[in-house]
């Protein structure tokens, strides 16, 4: 049914949307929630896949609801999103597999089918307004999830959270406003030819709100402390999601509004070199001091966020696609060190202060060689992809005339190392604390082994990897 | 806070205030964004522009904006402590209590008309949904004073009526797909626009209107009566 092929980006939002009257009304029957929420992201991955080929000729451009962009929304279904929603069904899929089966999970499932669906909008979506939407679906759907642990540190860190999330909403929302106001128009591809015929300062502003407010939301320096704050107080599953799958909508979101207006990228890139820059000296040096799982792994995620950056904002295709490469795989094992961290629950010990964490006695030197592996990928050492996705952000960022910028890329796995051996030594030497309660002992083996499983797998394909996104670049570029 | 930093807080605020509203009024209005106004009659057969462009061109965003309700309202009532009202130990007036009972249906029945009219009259589901909101609120906080009833709808029923109008605006949305292979699509369907202006016409757009209007309505009784409760 060809109809059906041109709304593919829509159903990729409407199917998950979909899911939230699905799991109630199978979880009144009492049919559980796990398989249905399932059963979607299936869906959604087999929609992608099966639109994938088409795509790579030319990207599937859908008008929502017949009207065409400037009088409706536009949606668009390319490479970028094909290879970004992938890597964010992976996670949402771990996600639902991780969530033990407790009162909280029909609500838990409910809340990441709408991030699911607000974050595939974020990626597929062509209209400013539209865009502003999904960003509201997916903030609120994470504040809410942070704040599902219901206790005080997770009521304080969703508080944080939100009052950094709505300042970067209303930031980006002024943006719009403003370029709405100057350009007359909320598509993103006609605002790039508008946008380059009258750049004024107001227009030029405007576009920097926009910018500076998914730089929040990206966790950047200057606004980078609510990343640990508010992934401190969320469990584990929750952590692994807001590192995952809204960052990387939020990357892929900065990346079209980027491509869009590309005078102003060139003017802004010394900013944003810099934003970045600092952003990964800040994350790793206060990854190393942290003294918490959590924070210390938010702080990593700021620096890596920043290696995307910093290879985006220096121009080149190649790099650009580099900087998206990283991101994606990023996003994978950092979600898989998170849900690792799920294991430590299993020894009845609720604290992720580093001298307290240790692996579950079952299982425990699969736990062991599943950490060195995710840590050995964000460090970057081969031979696994964590490595080759860093060796191609350190010599596209460098090819492209940043060697300052290639070199703190590669620093800053010097300074890694020494913060997960740290961690690492300690989960390898020490033997089970005693504790008077132990936790319920785990029979099932820990989910990240499928994301860890992945990225072993793919290591020796990285080259076809950097192509793909290379190609998602390239019809990003073209298209706008 | 100290004082000093609050001071300094709220001049910085008030200075950039200053600083945004001086811009606003050196903007050049250069731009000429798509006038929808004169389109929307004949694309979608509504008179109210506004209806047209939130449940027409623009539904997508409303479904979106709907879901956020619909989201908050369940993250509130998941959050909030489940205890009884206590702040509410007044004794009310006959006058007031008696009053309440004869408004509430005209409240109640305005809101759905508003919600009704919305295609074309000022107003829709949005702002009927919140007069719908309006009137349960305005029961519970006369008649839960003693504590006996704080919810007007059960929050079970809450929840099946969200879920259904979340059910029926998809599936409004499909029958788009299906009959013009277009999500959320209007005339493209071959639905008969009638004659504008009366009540039966402008398509789907009524039908959009009422299901947000009860999205709205439920959503933001869950969220006060949740607030009740605290």
């Amino acid at each position: 049914m060809n109809g059906l092929f041109t709304e593919l980006p829509v159903l990729l939002i409407v199917i998950p949307l979909a899911g939230v009257p699905v799991l109630y009304f199978t979880a009144r029957r009492g049919l559980g929630t796990a398989l249905p929420a399932l059963a979607v992201i299936l869906f959604v991955v087999i929609l992608l896949s099966s639109g994938a080929r088409d795509a790579m000729h030319t990207p599937v451009v859908t008008a929502a609801g017949g009207w065409q962009p400037d009088l409706g929304i536009g949606l668009q279904f390319d490479l970028l999103a094909v290879a970004a929603m992938l890597v964010t069904s992976l996670i949402v899929a771990q996600a639902i597999l991780s969530h033990d089966e407790t009162s909280g999970a029909q609500h838990f499932r409910t809340l990441l089918m709408l991030l699911y669906a607000g974050s595939n909008g974020l990626m597929l979506t062509q209209d400013l307004f539209n865009a502003y939407v999904f960003i509201e679906i997916t903030s609120i759907a994470s504040y809410a999830l942070v704040a599902g642990k219901q206790d005080r540190g997770g009521f304080e860190s969703a508080f944080k959270y939100v009052v950094m999330g709505s300042f970067a909403g209303l930031l980006v929302l002024w943006g719009i406003a403003g370029l709405y106001l100057t350009t007359g128009t909320l598509d993103i591809q006609s605002l790039a030819s508008r946008f380059e015929a009258a750049p004024g300062a107001v227009a030029s502003l405007s576009a920097a709100a926009v910018i500076a407010g998914l730089l929040i939301k990206l966790g950047q320096v200057p606004f980078h402390a609510w990343k640990a704050d508010s992934l401190s107080g969320a469990s584990y599953t929750v952590s692994a999601l807001l590192s995952g799958v809204t960052t990387t909508a939020f990357f892929v979101l900065l990346l079209r509004v980027l491509s869009a207006l590309p005078s102003l990228t060139v003017s802004l890139a010394p900013i944003l070199t810099t934003i970045a820059g600092l952003s990964i000296i800040t994350g790793h040096l206060m990854a190393l001091r942290q003294p918490r799982y959590s924070r210390l792994l938010a702080y990593s995620s700021v620096a890596h966020v920043g290696y995307g950056l910093l290879a985006v904002s220096s121009g080149a295709v190649t790099a650009i696609a580099a900087g998206l490469f990283h991101i994606l795989v990023h996003a994978i094992m950092k979600s898989g060190l998170f849900f690792l961290g799920r294991s430590f629950l299993h020894t009845g010990n609720r604290s992720d202060r580093l001298e307290a964490i240790v692996f579950p006695e079952q299982h425990r030197t699969l736990h062991v060689t599943l950490y060195v592996l995710l840590a050995m990928s964000m460090i970057g050492i081969p031979p696994v992809l964590g490595f080759t996705s860093k060796w191609y952000a350190v010599l596209e960022t460098a090819r492209a005339g940043y060697d300052t910028g290639a070199a703190l890329i590669a620093l800053g796995g010097a300074v890694a190392l020494v913060y997960y051996l740290r961690v690492g030594l300690q989960l390898v030497h020490r033997g089970l604390p005693e504790l008077s309660s132990p936790g319920p002992a785990s029979k099932r083996l820990p989910v990240p082994i499928a994301g860890t499983a992945l990225i072993l797998l793919l290591a020796a394909f990285s080259d076809r990897l950097l192509g793909f996104c290379v190609l998602a670049v390239v019809q990003l570029m073209e298209t706008v | 806070m100290s004082r000093i930093s609050a001071t300094l807080l709220v001049s910085g605020i008030i200075v950039f205030g200053v600083i945004v509203a001086y811009e606003l009024t050196l903007m050049p209005r250069t731009a000429d964004p798509l006038n929808h106004a004169p389109l929307t009659l004949r694309d979608t057969g509504a008179v109210n522009a506004v209806s047209a462009i939130l449940f027409d061109y623009r539904a997508l965003d409303t479904l979106g904006e709907a879901t956020v309700i619909l989201m908050t309202a369940t993250v509130v009532a998941f959050l909030t402590p489940r205890a009884k009202a206590s702040m509410l130990a007044v004794r009310l007036s006959s006058i007031v209590l008696y009053g309440v009972v004869i408004l509430l249906p005209f409240i109640t029945i305005l809101g759905i008309a508003v919600m009704a009219h919305g295609h074309i009259s000022p107003g829709g589901g949005f702002t009927g949904g919140v007069i719908v909101a309006t009137s349960t609120v305005f029961y519970a906080v006369v008649y839960s004073v003693g504590g006996q009833q704080s919810y007007v709808i059960a929050p079970a029923a809450n929840k099946l009526i969200e879920n259904t109008a979340m059910t029926a605006f998809i599936g409004v949305g499909l029958l788009g797909l299906g009959l013009a292979g277009s999500f959320l699509a209007n005339a493209q369907t071959g639905i008969p626009l009638g004659t504008p202006g009366e009540l039966l016409s402008a398509g789907t757009i009524p039908v959009l209107n009422l299901i947000s209007g009860v999205k709205v309505g439920v959503g933001l009784g869950i969220i006060v009566m949740s607030l009740f409760l605290e």
